[in-house]
């Protein structure tokens, strides 16, 4: 149990806040009137990982999102990209890329005409906006006005909009909502591009603990404007994630497992695995040459993990003593 | 800064607005010259005699009509320029890419005044073309040359230009689209004049010229003006570019300052 709560971080945002490319919030606190929307969040993201930024809706997130990007002016504390704050960037689109919400254009524009508005203002080559929208996918789309699109196609030219200054950090809300099945695959695939090959900060939030599974590195969790919990992924999910598997083999299958280094235990003629990667089972097993004849993620697990830290009554765990 | 202005030159082109607002400030031009030339020498209902075009100051009120009326455009043009940035939101991606909200709105003004002249240009040149036909066609003198007219028609086109800037200062202040469209015509037509009246009556014709119709309209140096005491023409223009630097100014400290939700 290695994960980092709030009480334990002040050090390392202190070790890594001026590294180039590195998100750092620190005690950031927003109040709107009487109402605490963020309260004494800090934490960090990384160059080269994917940070999930987690929470139920209503916990803050966007709020976050938008003191980091200048928008809003926190009540409290910072939020800075390589140790500087938004408004001080000098060239803030090459170095910052954001998609905050999927309607923010104007319906009688064209997606191209939308990123050149933007090449223009942040002193970029118009081809950019091509380029981008090949990346993305839009480039059948490029002379279309966005009022048509559907929301989906706005998730996409958000994100086009995002990497138009080819940005060493990127800063997503929400960018799978509005996705076909085949465009989340498609962006968790470019996300992990981005961060494992790319070495690209990435921050990407969400309301949904199973988005985040298959993207994340690290995760933010918050709830009611504090923070829960932060740290690896795999440290939570190698806590409570299980793969159910059954094969004609199951002591080979055992023994494959735990040569692996994974927790394993048969379990009513199935063997259980401590892992949330159904996929890492059957790679193994595909490698030793044993058949299965079934292969189950138990995630529930990770959700109800979710769900008792950012749910109303068990929140306390996480949160500060 | 030119990178900016050439944004927010590319933001009106790239959406059909402007030509919207400049084929309908087309119309209503053409029509009040019309009206106007028609009438001029008659009596009204109410049996007053409208002034004859055998009148050079008659003349330059055909000619002002730009200002009179057509200045509803470039007004509209300043405050869509700024209000549909907050109403379809597109304000995030502006302030991500120009986290300097001031020179975001140093860029829309210039802008303003770029397209506001360009709208300026093609609405006067109509309205002299065609009032030049129709106050022939009645048989009288055009005046195209002479009696202020040159100087009617110039002072016109960059009168336009000073509407679009006010537009956008107005715009900034109120950041709501249908209420800063509503509340800048209501205020600059039915407000101003009864505002003229109101300082006319309690002799203050020295604070009813400072209002912005009033302005535009000493501008012209039109024929009949009510019995108001108008500002000479460059006055008319000075005072209208402060109102719009005011508006901008006080929208910018006001609202522009605030959150972007």
């Amino acid at each position: 149990m290695v994960l980092t709560t709030a009480s334990g971080l002040d050090e390392r945002v202190g070790t890594d806040g001026d590294r180039a490319g590195s998100i750092v919030v620190s005690h950031l606190t927003k109040d709107y009137g009487r109402i605490r929307a963020v309260d004494d969040l800090s934490f960090s993201a990384e160059p080269g990982t994917v940070t999930g930024f987690l929470g139920p809706n209503g916990a803050g997130k966007t709020t976050t999102l938008r003191c980091l990007l200048g928008l809003i002016r926190p009540t409290k504390g910072t939020a800075t990209i390589g140790g500087r704050r938004y408004a001080d960037l000098a060239r803030p689109l090459q170095t910052v890329g954001a998609a905050l919400e999927a309607s923010s254009f104007h319906p009688g524009r064209t997606a191209r005409n939308h990123l050149r508005v933007l090449c223009a203002a942040a002193g970029l080559p118009d081809g950019r906006a091509d380029e981008v929208l090949g990346l993305t996918g839009m480039q059948e789309s490029a002379d279309r006005r966005v009022g048509g699109f559907s929301t989906g196609m706005r998730q996409r030219l958000g994100l086009a909009t995002a990497l138009l200054g080819d940005p060493a950090v990127l800063v997503l809300d929400e960018p799978a909502t509005g996705l076909d099945p085949a465009g989340i695959t498609w962006l968790r695939q470019l996300l992990r591009y981005f961060a494992a090959d790319l070495g690209k900060t990435v921050l990407v939030s969400s309301h949904l603990l199973d988005e985040m599974e298959h993207i994340a590195d690290d995760i933010v969790i918050i709830a009611g404007g504090r923070l829960v919990r932060r740290g690896p992924l795999a440290e939570l999910v190698g806590r409570a994630g299980a793969v159910r598997a059954r094969s004609p083999e199951p002591d080979r299958l055992l023994a494959a497992l735990r040569q692996a280094g994974l927790a394993a235990d048969a379990v009513d003629g199935a063997v259980v695995a401590r892992t949330a990667d159904p996929a890492l089972v059957g790679h193994l097993a595909f490698v030793h040459h044993i058949e299965l004849s079934e292969l189950t993620g138990e995630r529930s697990d990770l959700e109800d993990v979710f769900l008792s830290l950012t749910g109303a009554d068990g929140g306390a765990e996480g949160q500060q003593p | 800064m030119t990178a900016l202005v050439r944004s927010e030159l590319r933001k009106i082109r790239t959406t059909r607005t402007w030509m919207g607002l400049t084929l309908g400030g087309l119309a209503l031009v053409a029509f009040y010259v019309t009206v106007i030339v028609f009438t001029a020498g008659t009596t009204d209902a109410g049996g007053n005699g409208l002034p004859s075009l055998s009148d050079p100051a008659a003349v330059r009120t055909v000619y002002g009509v730009p200002l009179e009326v057509g200045y509803l455009m470039p007004l509209m043009l300043g405050v869509l320029l700024i209000c549909s940035e907050f109403r379809h939101q597109t304000i995030t991606p502006t302030f991500l890419a120009t986290p300097r909200r001031g020179r975001v709105l140093a860029a829309k003004a210039a802008a303003a005044g770029i397209v506001g002249l360009a709208m300026g240009v093609l609405i006067t040149a109509v309205v002299a073309g065609l009032g030049a036909v129709l106050i022939a066609a009645r048989g009288y003198p055009v005046l195209l040359t002479s009696h202020s007219v040159p100087r009617t028609l110039a002072v016109a086109v960059l009168g336009l230009a000073v509407w679009a800037v006010f537009g956008l200062g107005f715009g900034a202040l109120l950041k709501n689209q249908v209420a800063a469209v509503v509340s800048a015509i209501v205020l600059v037509t039915v407000v101003g004049g009864l505002l003229t009246l109101l300082f006319n009556w309690v002799h203050l014709d020295g604070l009813a010229r400072l209002l912005p119709g009033n302005a535009s309209t000493a501008m012209i140096q039109p024929a009949n003006v009510g019995g108001t005491d108008l500002l000479p023409w460059w006055g008319g223009a000075l005072v209208l570019l402060a109102w719009g630097g005011v508006t901008a100014g006080l929208g910018a400290l006001l609202t522009l300052r605030r959150d972007v939700n």
